[in-house]
């Protein structure tokens, strides 16, 4: 079934509908939530932690714009958010990302303004990318996909890999810097 | 504080990163079905919640108790139950095959807890007599049960009825390849001579105790947590068909019934004696085979039961360690005679 008309019968409390999307979903949410975790999920962990977002989901099906048509970008961000907060409840860090810190220490009032500009600023950024680039930072950022599994997908080798994030990472330092943030150096 | 790239892809749109397929998606070992069962189950007890604040029950705290109580009132009349995996208890329970049983078996996840200690009722087969409930205790602490830690139970029919016969026995720990050691579960035989349809069954967890042989008994764990649960009937049972009282003999039938689980036969003794009523009672199967019921543990399948005789009436109750299939079973024969089941 489309996602449209699965969005219209969740938000009729439709459980067939419900059922139907976590079967069309289920990988696709548990494979994040494996990714972010890392190894300190069971299976069992893995499919309560699914199990919870697809709940979310269906107590916020109200929120949900079905003028889009597809409800896959919805899941896959409701499954990240989900997992983040659940490790930060259980004080488990999600799997540590090589130079994912950008700015080491900010105060409260930047942290406001980065926060009222993070939209602009991060989707700008990554409309400067090539496909590749951008495909490869989100796997890694977003996805919190190994390196290695990256560089075999793609068919790229780990160091052009690295060297792509790092670059992404240069650009992104000197887009903050030139709106008034300070980043590592 | 500080700030992450990874944060900062919280707000990426969504059309940048919809065209992304995760690695992986045909690898990964979690199972759709189970997560649907588990969705669904959390989403009956949401709803199962919201009924609870609708009719007013609370949280209550009973303050006579010594420790903290946590006492949950929840009626299930009104929600969808949803039977989870537990099957692979009633496995050990009954042995591999439990296809009689397995549409009968419910689960009520109901959860107490206090400071110390979480007490889950996993699930409940029972056809009213005979009573299975799969119970589980997990430290909160996360530290593990030892080996010779047992818990005590007690159980109640709630609210408590005269002549009520509701008893417990038969606490059996159920291995358990799940959860780490601080997680275990039981299993808890109740039964009644009496039916238990619309009351509720309160069990009470009153801590964990172990024995020492120099120094006696310990408890180990003191909590005192209890809870009731809707036993609702169930309908995979039939009832044999009892002609008119023959009220000149010494005694006469009043019910038969069977279950996969039990058997229950019921009468009134015209003239109250001393002596054994029931002398051999046989099941008769559809294909002419019979086999005996007997509390005996040397005849075939040994069972477990009670027997009641109060004033004039009388009661039969056996438990079969096997289950049986009851479309398979066409009478009873007690005493030589044939009552057919319906």
């Amino acid at each position: 079934m489309e996602d449209k008309m699965l969005i219209i019968g969740i938000k009729k409390n439709d459980e067939e509908c419900f059922k139907m999307l976590i079967d069309k979903y289920s990988n696709y949410v548990s494979v994040i939530i494996c990714n972010i975790a890392g190894g300190t999920m069971t299976t069992q962990d893995i499919e309560e932690l699914a199990a919870d977002v697809f709940v979310a989901i269906w107590n916020k099906a109200e929120k949900i714009d079905n003028r889009y048509g597809n409800i896959k970008p919805y899941i896959g961000a409701m499954a990240r958010n989900i997992t983040k907060s659940r490790l930060r409840t259980l004080k488990v860090l999600p799997v540590s990302l090589d130079d994912d810190v950008i700015i080491a220490s900010v105060d409260d009032v930047q942290k406001k303004a980065i926060e009222s500009e993070q939209k602009e600023i991060i989707n700008q950024f990554v409309e400067t990318f090539s496909q590749l680039d951008r495909e490869i930072f989100i796997r890694y950022y977003f996805l919190y996909e190994k390196i290695k599994k990256i560089s075999q997908h793609l068919n790229v080798n780990e160091a052009t890999v690295k060297t792509k994030l790092s670059r992404c990472r240069e650009k992104l330092k000197k887009c903050l810097n030139e709106r008034g943030y300070e980043c590592e150096t | 504080m500080r700030l992450r790239i990874s944060e900062l892809c919280d707000t990426l749109e969504q059309d940048v990163y919809n065209e992304i397929q995760p690695i992986g998606l045909d690898e990964i070992s979690t199972s759709s079905e189970r997560i649907k069962k588990i969705a669904l189950g959390k989403l009956a007890y949401q709803n199962i919640k919201v009924e609870s604040e609708k009719v007013g029950k609370l949280i209550k705290r009973k303050s006579v108790r010594a420790l903290l109580i946590a006492a949950i009132v929840i009626c299930l009349s009104c929600a969808t139950v949803f039977a989870l995996n537990n099957s692979i208890f009633f496995r050990q329970i009954f042995g591999d095959d439990i296809s009689t049983i397995e549409n009968s078996i419910q689960s009520p996840r109901v959860v107490v807890h206090d400071s110390k200690i979480k007490m889950s009722i996993e699930s409940i087969l029972s056809d009213g007599y005979v009573s299975y409930l799969v119970v589980s205790l997990e430290k909160l602490n996360g530290d593990k049960f030892t080996i010779d830690e047992k818990p005590r139970f007690a159980i109640h029919e709630e609210p408590i009825m005269k002549g009520s016969s509701l008893s417990k026995y038969g606490t059996k720990e159920l291995k358990n390849n799940i959860e780490g050691g601080s997680k275990k579960y039981y299993s808890i035989i109740a039964s009644s001579d009496t039916k238990i349809i619309d009351n509720n069954i309160s069990i009470e967890f009153k801590g964990m105790y172990k024995y020492d042989d120099k120094f006696g008994e310990e408890c180990t764990l003191k909590s005192s947590l209890s809870v009731n649960i809707n036993h609702t009937d169930n309908k995979n049972c039939k009832y044999a068909v009892i002609e008119s009282p023959q009220k000149d003999s010494k005694y006469y039938f009043t019910e038969v019934y069977i279950s996969p689980i039990g058997l229950v036969i019921k009468g009134k003794e015209n003239t109250v004696t001393p002596e054994p009523l029931m002398y051999r009672i046989q099941i008769k199967f559809n294909n002419g085979n019979t086999e005996k019921i007997s509390y005996n543990s040397q005849s075939g399948d040994s069972m477990s039961g009670s027997v009641h005789r109060d004033s004039g009436t009388f009661s039969y109750l056996f438990e079969f360690n096997k289950l049986k299939d009851i479309n398979e079973i066409k009478s009873i024969l007690l005493n030589n005679k044939e009552y057919l089941f319906k």
